[in-house]
């Protein structure tokens, strides 16, 4: 415990240290504000003029005053009568001159804005069954909508058979496990999608900032020939090892839960905390297999970030015990960080999930692996590609310990 | 108290810097003398289990120290050659650090350090962050820490580089005192830093053991072989063309007091000189071959 706490206090006053996580801090919280700044609509008067550009925190809290009548269960009534509210209005003017900017911008704030998030997912639960492209709403029945949750799960169906054609036991466990999804729906109108983005990309900047703190925690001693020392000591091996690396996985675990905490609090409050209760198929895809809300959604990303994160520095702490010069060890933690981004374009989607920073990145970020459709198949097992990225990162983060102290033990001075 | 290596080998890629080292270390200080690139570092670092040996064995009291790990690293401290320090520690906080990986009880650790920083004067700059030391004072901290746990065995690799005339003279009154009882083995260039404190030297010369023996026993090898004379200055680069000289001084009056090696006088008014413990250090290690061996 002694030497814990001095190991402790050994990292935490290293410079290097202090001023990656002093960065991590200062980006948890401009990087939680940055969506904020995104927001933006114009108010109008009663005559049509408009009266004021509102942007950040006005936007938003703008935004939801005009959609909130519709915040709740999205029931297919709920859904009858906004989807009649939208085709009334845009009938006369056609729903492309929505997109063109030449539909009424007064006419678009008091009838179609309010509706919007809550007509959001319909284009995709009645999609083309075969070939998946999405339908104009102007063009869905409002009397389909009464069934609207069997259409979902209809879609869901059609878009397995599209994707998984060749293994109809993986289209079932989709199935079954939508099965779970709570319906009706929540909508709890006013988070961005961007929000969620900046989620990722800010626990990839972090897994990022954490690695290239983590990297000479063996390596530099090595290079610096402090090591010489500090092994030729009682515990200067197997315990040394031990106590270095869970000094780094407490300092790193800490730095990672307090940033995640303060960048989802600032977005969460900018936001307004209500949002929370949304179900995640209204933000993302209507037929996204996960039964949770975006809160939850949240929690699920931190904590699948922080399992990520500790794969990865496992994985760099055994390269920092592996190398004697930090370059070499920071070049090859940080290729190792970004190489799920560039494998899983490639289309290796085995190696970018069981790759130790496999859940975090852009597209094969485990954000986007929950609102997908990406199985692996081995033999007749298929598993879903975010149960394959948690179990591979769980198993990889004893195992790449186990070989950091191994590997510190059995180094050569030379 | 016996630490001993038999048959010692270090074979890296085509050189062998280790070679049938047999040395039977027993309490008290030892000197080993050699070259750069005798094989000191690498015998040392072998002794310290840092580095394995390509073939025989290091026993203490008869166990081999490889398979006594943590017992046999208790009982020992090390200075390596060249070492580094966490940069953003002071010296109290490193020593505290080496102090707790050395197992010393807490509430020693305290006494411990201060008795150790008072001795190598180091008390004003405990405080200090390590980085902004200077060379010596960096080297005096590297030989508090070899000695927190009071080691049986202390192993130094060149300790009195970068100390100044007065830390040298203080670090050798220090380790004559702390060798009662205790192994010490240390290895300089600077060969009158042990010449009046080692029990016992090894010479080493191309991985191997060429003699072990007191320093009297061994300058025995050079008696006969050390003259003194006095020079002219105009002649000096002469004398420095054909002579090895070890040694001069001025005398005033153009006059140069010059110490020279050769098996006999190289001229009429010469005369013999008592050996010492460095005059046989450059006769069996001349500038020439130091220089190539450095290479």
């Amino acid at each position: 415990m002694r030497i814990y706490r001095l190991e402790l206090k050994r990292v935490l006053k290293s410079r290097r240290s202090i001023i990656l996580l002093l960065i991590a801090l200062f980006m948890s919280a401009v990087m939680a504000w940055l969506p904020v700044t995104f927001e933006d609509i114009n108010q109008y008067g009663e005559n049509g003029n408009k009266v004021a550009e509102l942007n950040g925190l006005e936007a938003i809290t703008y935004k939801k005053s005009l959609r909130s009548v519709n915040n709740g269960e999205v029931t297919p009534e709920k859904l009858k009568e906004a989807l009649n509210i939208y085709q009334s209005a845009v009938s006369k003017y056609g729903e492309d001159s929505i997109y063109r900017g030449d539909f009424p911008a007064d006419l678009y704030t008091e009838k179609v804005f309010p509706v919007e998030s809550l007509l959001g997912r319909l284009p995709e639960a009645f999609s083309d069954s075969k070939t998946g492209q999405a339908t104009s709403l102007m063009d869905i029945s409002p009397d389909k909508l009464d069934s609207f949750y069997e259409q979902t799960v209809q879609h869901l169906k059609d878009i397995m058979k599209m994707e998984q054609k060749e293994y109809p036991t993986t289209q079932e466990q989709a199935l079954q496990k939508y099965t779970e999804v709570k319906t009706p729906f929540q909508l709890y109108a006013g988070y961005s999608r961007d929000a969620f983005d900046y989620i990722v990309l800010f626990i990839f900047l972090l897994v990022i900032l954490c690695t290239a703190a983590a990297t000479p925690t063996f390596s530099n001693e090595y290079q610096t020939g402090s090591d010489s020392i500090l092994r030729c000591t009682k515990h200067g091996r197997s315990r040394l090892a031990m106590v270095k690396i869970f000094a780094a996985l407490t300092v790193f675990s800490i730095a990672f839960v307090i940033c995640i905490s303060l960048h989802l609090l600032i977005s969460n409050l900018a936001f307004g905390p209500e949002c929370m209760k949304t179900s995640m198929q209204m933000l993302f895809s209507v037929i996204s297999l996960p039964a949770i809300n975006l809160g939850q959604l949240q929690i699920v990303l931190a904590a699948g970030g922080l399992i990520s994160l500790l794969a990865t520095i496992s994985f760099t702490l055994f390269l920092s015990a592996k190398c004697k010069d930090s370059i070499s060890v920071i070049l090859t933690a940080i290729v190792m960080c970004l190489l799920p981004i560039f494998t899983y374009s490639a289309g290796a989607n085995w190696l970018t999930f069981i790759l130790p920073s496999g859940g975090i990145g852009m597209q094969n970020s485990l954000l986007y692996q929950l609102t997908g459709f990406n199985f692996l198949h081995i033999g007749l097992i298929s598993i879903w590609s975010p149960y394959v990225t948690m179990a591979a990162a769980v198993i990889e983060i004893p195992v790449f310990l186990f070989l950091a102290i191994r590997t510190y033990c059995k180094h050569q001075v030379a | 108290m016996k630490l001993t290596t038999t048959n010692l080998r270090k074979q890296f890629k085509d050189k062998t810097a280790v070679d049938d080292v047999c040395l039977n270390l027993t309490p008290g200080v030892w000197g080993l003398l050699g070259a750069n690139g005798a094989g000191k570092t690498t015998l040392m670092r072998m002794i310290a289990d840092i580095l394995n040996p390509t073939s025989g064995k290091i026993l203490y009291d008869g166990k081999d120290i490889h398979a006594m790990g943590e017992a046999y690293r208790n009982l020992f401290g090390f200075l390596p050659q060249d070492f580094g320090f966490f940069q953003d520690f002071t010296v109290k906080d490193y020593l505290e650090y080496v102090a707790a990986l050395k197992d010393v009880p807490a509430r020693e650790t305290r006494k411990k350090i201060d008795s150790l920083l008072h001795t190598l004067t180091l008390t004003d700059v405990k405080n200090k962050k390590i980085i902004k030391l200077s060379g010596g004072m960096k080297r005096r901290v590297g030989i508090a820490q070899a000695m927190l746990n009071d080691p049986k065995i202390l192993i130094m690799d060149e300790p009195t580089a970068g100390l100044d005339p007065g830390e040298r003279v203080r670090f050798r009154n220090f380790i004559s005192e702390f060798s009662h009882d205790r192994i010490v083995l240390i290895s300089t260039h600077i060969v009158s830093d042990i010449e009046y404190i080692a029990t016992q030297n090894a010479i080493m010369k191309a991985g191997k053991i060429l003699d072990v023996g007191t320093t009297d026993e061994l300058v025995k090898q050079v008696t006969g072989k050390v003259w003194t004379c006095v020079v002219s200055t105009e002649k000096m680069p002469m004398y420095e063309m054909q002579f090895r000289i070890i040694n001069q001084r001025s005398e005033g009056n153009n006059q140069v007091s010059i110490r020279y090696l050769a098996d006999e006088a190289k001229t009429s008014d010469s005369v013999m000189a008592p050996p010492r413990l460095e005059d046989l250090y450059l006769w069996l290690f001349p500038q020439e071959e130091i220089r190539e061996e450095g290479k």
